[in-house]
């Protein structure tokens, strides 16, 4: 008998080695061949016996590897016995399989194409630059939903990136070079448009800015000072964008993790990590509250303490107030107390103190003198009112003979004649212009002797109350009467419509002047006036003799004296900002509570709880015990409390710092932290303080 | 101290160290405005493509790259390694897209047949040894068929000079499914054996007893075979184990890179120009 494929003589060590690819398709009976496929998987068992025909008979030549010689030798073909043989023994033909590494292969490699394929669908099938997508899969490549505040963008992703609309070969050219398109930050700040131009800057405040108006304040001493992952931040990347760096939108505003998301979510060792002094936390380490600062100086205590007692005597017709809420109404929204206004906080006082016409001579007030014509004789030290001399400036030639004049600098008569009859041309021509053309030379002639750095709203704001207050008509009427001899008599022929057009204006004719008197609060031409000096003042409040005042130091002096007419100072603080130039607080709150500033403080719901703590049984009836848990009254003046007015000569401070103008302490952090604590209330410092500021809320720190 | 077991200590050792290490530094940069992701997904990157190129080393035995052995060293703990980076990429979270859950997926089942093969790796050649002459994988089909045929011989002959049928009925009612079958796997992988082993063995034990005395020594001979087949069987269980988890892990792996790289795309192209 034929000798089988699987027989003894089979050496199983012959071909099947783990790194085949391919493997005899009998291996999986137990039988295969033992030649085996090809590399290429074709079965070769043809291949085992190639009988051999020596002219007479056919021969096996089977190898002795694959089981040598046979003894019963080929067959030959009935029909071409000398042509054709073929052996016996010759195992059936078989379809190769893979083994198994090559199966792996294939599988590797089906892998591969399956995975390339889905991302190259994906990464071309959105198809941006197409109009209309044929297949898009941006859902797919969304790092995870929008925050429910961005949920609603209309634009898709192109809103955000600029990648979404790249044709697919632009889009791999940025992945490994720098984009062109808009920064990502750029396109936040196309809807975001509050947060300002330094948005990139920490806090969205110049950095410089920030820099000085930024001081570190000593934190509880008592307190470790940071904690050991807070010193290794720091060390590590912090401080790294205290300075100048810039910084992406996305650098604390994840998006892409959800609509439940808290995109402005920051921890507090987050905020730590740039800022220059650390603690460990609110209550352990953070600075005491600063005193509260007002925008207009209202000292509680005196007005409890003293003026509310004696206003009988002082004040027949003043109101007292003994409660809080007469004075303080909590805003729409809750967040703050809004005060009720002058004339009905203040006015039953201080309204006469403004209104002064009926005031003793000694005792009125100095009224504004703005113009002044002929009889100008600086014999007697007299100067010229500070708004001529600001007008004449402008003709630069006109200064030097008013220094002349008002100095007496020159000993020869021929100077003084000189000097004096410039000036009365240079009126002239002054008050020519100003009765033809009006509004337009006063903003021409103050444009050109202001700072360029002054702040444009300023003379257009002047102008425009010089109008109102009828200043222009007033100059009119005084014209008229000056040139005429018989000034009095004008005067006495049409008094009422003479009165009308001079409004607040009043002509002294014995001076030749023209003065102005405010005869009520909040008077827009002072208010205008002032803020117009006072950003062009530089070294207030250095007194004038010891210091190289300018003239606007010495203007701002004369408008803003305890004797000057609207006595506006007594009550409006001034504030010195970062450039130097000086600003009125008109506003009865402090300027930066009306930006966005560092700190925020929503007074209803602690009002709510205290209220609640005080009387559980009647709410709203315990306001005024309710507002002293925290504001407590300063009856005593420490040596640190700065004045409000200088000692020197009772001028306006400048230091912010004047705590004791509304008279009250500090709140106390303490009362605070007793539910501000991480398991109760919180200790975030996003609960209180804001990141995005405006630069305003710091301009007067 | 045994040299593996201090190796193993050593290794150990250190993978843990970094992974603290690591770990330190992402929570030590949770405090600060520094998010690290592109820090930790580049470190992520570059080990997956040094495991990676393990493989590719198998396949240059030549190269002076050091021994397999060294490299296996390094697959091992470097990979122990990527996973606590994958951690710490992902900011100990769970992804939220479809994409990077997809890559989240790759990586899991990547690093979790590598495990797996961990496992089978040390704990099967162990068993094999226990189980006696080792067999090739790529013979044991060769070698169980050449006992079907000596079984099915034995039979022949012995019904031969018998003039019995019993035995040559009892192989095809109950013995022939055993022979001519391809062993229960996952049987032998949990229980080291069949479960119809023990009850194949007590039916030749009940069918002994109806069997004259020269039937009874080929039913023994028979035996014999059929613990060689059945042991035959334990072996493929446990090479074909030893084989087929790649199947998983190296398609894995290599999908894992396409992936990784098309997200290294998308993210630079997306966010690239982030600032």
């Amino acid at each position: 008998m034929s000798s089988s494929p699987s027989n003894s003589s089979f050496d199983p060590s012959g071909y099947q080695l783990p790194q085949q690819d391919w493997v005899c398709g009998h291996l999986a009976d137990g039988t295969p061949c033992p030649i085996g496929p090809s590399t290429h998987g074709k079965c070769l068992a043809n291949k085992i016996c190639q009988p051999a025909y020596d002219g007479t008979a056919w021969h096996c030549t089977r190898p002795n590897a694959w089981g040598g010689r046979c003894q019963d030798g080929p067959l030959p073909d009935a029909a071409c016995p000398d042509q054709k043989a073929c052996c016996p023994h010759q195992p059936l033909a078989c379809q190769p399989a893979r083994s198994l590494r090559n199966k792996r292969r294939l599988f590797t490699g089906l892998a591969i194409a399956a995975s390339l394929g889905f991302c190259l669908i994906v990464l071309g099938g959105s198809s941006r630059t197409l109009p209309a997508p044929l297949l898009d899969t941006t859902f797919v490549i969304s790092p995870g939903p929008l925050a429910s505040p961005h949920a609603a963008i209309e634009k898709g992703c192109g809103a955000c990136h600029s990648a979404a609309t790249e044709s697919t070969a632009d889009l791999l050219q940025h992945s490994f070079v720098q984009s062109t398109g808009d920064k990502q930050s750029d396109r936040c700040l196309q809807c975001h448009t509050d947060i300002g131009r330094q948005s990139r800057h920490a806090h969205s405040v110049d950095p410089d800015l920030l820099q000085k108006t930024t001081s570190p304040r000593p934190p509880d001493s008592e307190n470790p000072k940071m904690t050991m992952r807070q010193f290794l931040a720091r060390t590590m990347v912090g401080h790294r964008f205290a300075a100048t760096a810039e910084l992406a939108c996305a650098a604390c505003h994840q998006e892409h993790r959800g609509a439940d998301f808290d995109l402005t979510r920051l921890s507090n060792e987050q905020c730590q990590s740039c800022h220059q002094q650390t603690f460990v936390s609110f209550s352990h380490g953070h600075p005491e509250f600063q005193a509260h600062r007002s925008g207009i100086r209202f000292n509680h205590v005196r007005h409890f303490e003293q003026h509310y007692k004696n206003y009988p005597f002082l004040m027949p017709d003043g109101i007292a107030r003994t409660a809080c809420s007469e004075c303080h109404r909590l805003n729409a929204d809750g967040s703050s107390y809004e005060l009720t206004g002058f004339q009905f906080m203040c006015a039953s006082c201080h309204e006469q103190q403004i209104r002064d016409y009926n005031m003793p001579a000694p005792l009125r007030l100095h009224d504004f003198e703005f113009l002044k014509n002929g009889n100008l004789d600086f014999s007697n030290g007299e100067k010229l009112p500070p708004f001529m001399k600001l007008m004449l400036g402008a003709d630069g030639y006109v200064t030097e003979a008013i220094e002349v004049l008002e100095e007496n600098t020159s000993s020869e008569p021929d100077d003084l004649d000189d000097a004096l009859s410039t000036l009365r041309n240079a009126l002239n021509n002054l008050t020519k212009e100003l009765t033809e053309d009006g509004p337009q030379v006063v903003a021409d002639r103050l444009k050109s002797v202001l700072e360029d750095s002054a702040d444009d709203r300023l003379v257009p704001a002047f102008t425009e109350a010089l109008t109102v207050s009828q200043f222009f008509e007033a100059l009119s009427v005084s014209r008229a009467e000056w040139s005429s001899e018989d000034g009095q008599n004008i005067e006495n022929k049409d008094s009422d419509a003479r009165e009308a057009s001079l409004g607040n204006w009043e002509l002294i004719n014995n001076r030749n002047s023209l003065v102005y008197r405010a005869d009520q609060h909040a008077d827009p031409l002072l208010k205008a006036w002032i803020d117009l000096l006072a950003s062009q003042a530089e070294l207030y409040p250095e007194p004038p003799e010891t210091a190289d005042s300018s003239r606007f130091d010495l203007f701002l002096r004369a408008a803003i004296s305890p004797e000057a007419t609207g006595r506006c100072v007594k009550c409006h603080t001034l504030d010195r900002l970062t450039d130097g130039s000086l600003r009125v607080n008109w506003e009865s709150q402090h300027a930066h509570h009306a930006n966005r500033g560092f700190t925020e403080f929503v007074h209803q719901p602690h009002i709510t709880l205290l209220e609640n703590r005080a009387n559980p049984q009647s709410q709203g009836t315990n306001r005024e015990g309710v507002c002293a848990n925290c504001h407590r009254l300063k009856k005593t003046v420490n040596s640190d409390d700065r004045p409000c007015f200088l000692q020197e000569d009772g001028m306006p401070s400048t230091d912010y710092r004047h705590a004791s103008s509304i008279g009250f302490r500090a709140v106390r952090k303490s009362d605070c932290v007793n539910c501000h604590q991480p398991q109760l209330a919180g200790d975030n410092c996003l609960q209180c303080h804001n990141y995005h500021v405006h630069g305003q809320s710091l301009l007067r720190r | 101290m045994r040299a593996l077991t201090r190796r193993r200590t050593i290794n150990i050792s250190i993978t843990m160290l970094i992974s603290i290490a690591i770990l330190a530094i992402y929570a030590i940069g949770t405090a600060t405005l520094v998010t690290g992701s592109d820090l930790s997904g580049w470190m992520l990157a570059g080990l997956i493509i040094f495991l990676a190129l393990y493989n590719l080393r198998k396949s240059l035995p030549f190269l002076p790259l050091g021994s397999s052995a060294q490299w296996l060293q390094l697959h091992i703990y470097i990979g122990f390694l990527t996973f606590v980076l994958f951690a710490v990429h992902l900011g100990l979270s769970l992804p939220h897209g479809i994409f990077e859950s997809l890559l989240a997926l790759l990586y899991l089942l990547v690093f979790l047949s590598g495990v797996c093969g961990l496992y089978i790796t040390r704990a099967y050649p162990r068993r094999l040894t226990n189980l006696g002459e080792e067999a090739i994988f790529e013979q044991i089909p060769v070698l169980q068929r050449n006992i079907r045929t000596e079984i099915e011989r034995s039979l022949l002959e012995c019904a031969a000079e018998t003039e019995g049928s019993e035995l040559p009925v009892f192989y095809r009612d109950h013995l022939h499914d055993f022979v001519t079958d391809n062993p229960d796997y996952l049987s032998h992988l949990a229980l080291g054996r069949s479960r119809k082993w023990r009850k194949l063995t007590r039916k030749i034990s009940d069918q002994t007893r109806y069997l004259n005395e020269q039937e009874r020594e080929v039913l023994a001979g028979l035996l014999t075979l059929l613990e060689r087949k059945h042991e035959l069987d334990t072996q493929r269980a446990f090479q074909g184990a030893l084989k087929i988890w790649l199947f998983l892990h190296i398609p894995a792996t290599y999908t894992l890179l396409v992936f990784m790289v098309f997200h290294v795309i998308l993210v630079h192209a997306w966010s690239g120009e982030a600032g």
